[in-house]
């Protein structure tokens, strides 16, 4: 399984953390997470996520106007997006420290 | 400005082979997810430098609208599921209103709603499906031991014993299998449901059509019978002139005789009530047979048949005030008329066709 696959599992909380720190809109939340490292994560899959949390109510829009283009929509998390944002986070938390374990684990012989 | 003009150009088209992709998503979805795609990537086309393409920044629009999806969360539907949900869709105001009659009628009987009368009649279809399937069993055990359907074998006290020890049982299996179904999953639940409705509709098919077609609970029918007669009912021979022909015997492609009309009738017309079969008719047609080889001389109108070469035409004592009338016309002298014979002898004949020499019942 590539990185990509990987992380498709990841990326409400990926997205949501990142929209935790500041409110911010498409393609400019797609920046924060090349920045971050995560440069497999296309357009389309941020866009794609950002819209589902928006249906599931994790998230809200607002829309500013840019000085050099059309106008932008802006994400910010609500409170349920908070409380998701939480539970994905004792989840992975959980999880990554089982997998830390299982993976250190002394290998036979 | 050329520029801007054909940014959006680009978008448009990006946007509709997008579309394109996602076509088999649920509408809402899709909606949702195309609504804001124009704004998005006109903001991404914002921010791009003048010469690099959307699709260089993007992706093919198919890369794009299988990542979008992905993250969807919706799963491509099979084309059965699709066709699931557009019949599901197409029946739901006819479902719903169903549910509200439903709903209305159980509160008439002071229930809370459909649901609950459900479940309160569930036990009562576990002991209907018991006898229902005890019933079946009963009535095919027994038409394959007397070759008969359409009845049950009431009658006869084992039969009633069996019959009443059979319900118990199959009640009883009924009922634990309904019980036991209580905790089964969805699917296991559905054939089970689907059995049970396949065992009533072939109770009403083995049951009730007997009844239906007035075939009457005593009456029976039985199971295979040899049809000696075609459906043809006659057969007027003519030669090239167009002068018609008896003394004829027809044969089939086997050798066989053609056996036409109804024979009952034809023999009645003759002999009141005579057997055909019965020994002395018999030895009298070895006779006329043996004269008949090759030329038979009974040429007349209304000449013996024979039963082994069939019928010598015409078939039966043709009125001759009115020769067109088939011998299957004519009224039946048959006070009990077989099923068999009942089914090819108009009932419902004139009595004032009859010719004279053939005796109606009224006419004794």
């Amino acid at each position: 399984m590539d990185r990509s696959q990987l992380l498709k599992g990841l990326l409400d909380i990926i997205v949501l953390r990142v929209l935790d720190d500041e409110d911010g809109y498409g393609y400019e939340i797609l920046g924060r997470l090349r920045r971050a490292g995560f440069d497999e994560l296309g357009d389309a899959s941020v866009y794609g996520t950002l819209r589902r949390l928006y249906r599931a109510g994790h998230l809200s829009t607002y829309v500013l106007p840019s000085e050099s283009g059309p106008h932008r929509k802006y994400y910010a998390l609500t409170e349920p997006g908070r409380k998701h944002l939480r539970h994905m986070r004792d989840a992975w938390e959980d999880v990554s420290a089982k997998m830390r374990h299982l993976l250190d684990a002394p290998t036979k012989g | 400005m050329t520029d801007a003009t054909s940014r959006t150009t680009e978008i448009a088209g990006y946007l509709a082979a997008v579309e394109r992709h996602l076509g088999d998503l649920p509408e809402a979805i899709r909606q949702d997810l195309m609504s804001d795609l124009d704004a998005h990537l006109a903001e991404v086309a914002a921010d791009l430098d003048d010469g690099v393409a959307l699709r260089d920044l993007l992706g093919s629009p198919e890369a794009y609208a299988r990542e979008l999806r992905e993250t969807a969360e919706v799963p491509r539907e099979r084309a059965a599921a699709r066709l699931r949900r557009g019949l599901r869709e197409t029946a739901a105001p006819l479902t719903r209103r169903v549910k509200t009659w439903s709903d209305r009628y159980a509160v008439s009987t002071g229930h809370a709603d459909a649901a609950e009368l459900v479940e309160r009649l569930r036990p009562g279809w576990w002991v209907a499906r018991g006898v229902i399937a005890a019933m079946l069993v009963v009535y095919i055990l027994s038409a394959t031991q007397y070759n008969t359907y359409g009845s049950l074998p009431f009658d006869s006290l084992s039969w009633l014993l069996f019959t009443a020890a059979a319900v118990l049982f199959f009640v009883w299996v009924s009922l634990r299998l309904g019980r036991r179904s209580q905790t089964w999953g969805r699917r296991r639940r559905w054939w089970t449901g689907a059995a049970g409705i396949a065992l009533v509709v072939y109770a009403l098919y083995g049951f009730a059509w007997p009844y239906a077609l007035n075939y009457g609970g005593n009456d029976f029918v039985e199971t295979s019978y040899y049809d000696e007669t075609s459906h043809i009912t006659d057969i007027q021979v003519f030669d090239e002139n167009g002068e018609p022909i008896d003394g004829v015997y027809l044969f089939d492609q086997n050798g066989d005789p053609l056996m036409l009309g109804d024979s009952w009738s034809c023999f009645e017309a003759e002999d009141q009530y005579e057997d055909p079969y019965a020994q002395d008719r018999f030895e009298a047609e070895q006779e006329s047979r043996a004269a008949a080889t090759g030329f038979p001389e009974t040429g007349l109108p209304g000449a013996e048949p024979d039963p082994e070469l069939g019928y010598l035409y015409p078939i039966c004592d043709t009125p001759a005030e009115d020769p067109t009338e088939g011998p299957s016309e004519e009224p039946t002298a048959t006070e009990d008329p077989t099923p068999s014979a009942s089914e090819e002898t108009p009932t419902d004949a004139e009595p004032t066709e009859a010719p004279t020499e053939t005796a109606g019942p009224d006419g004794e």
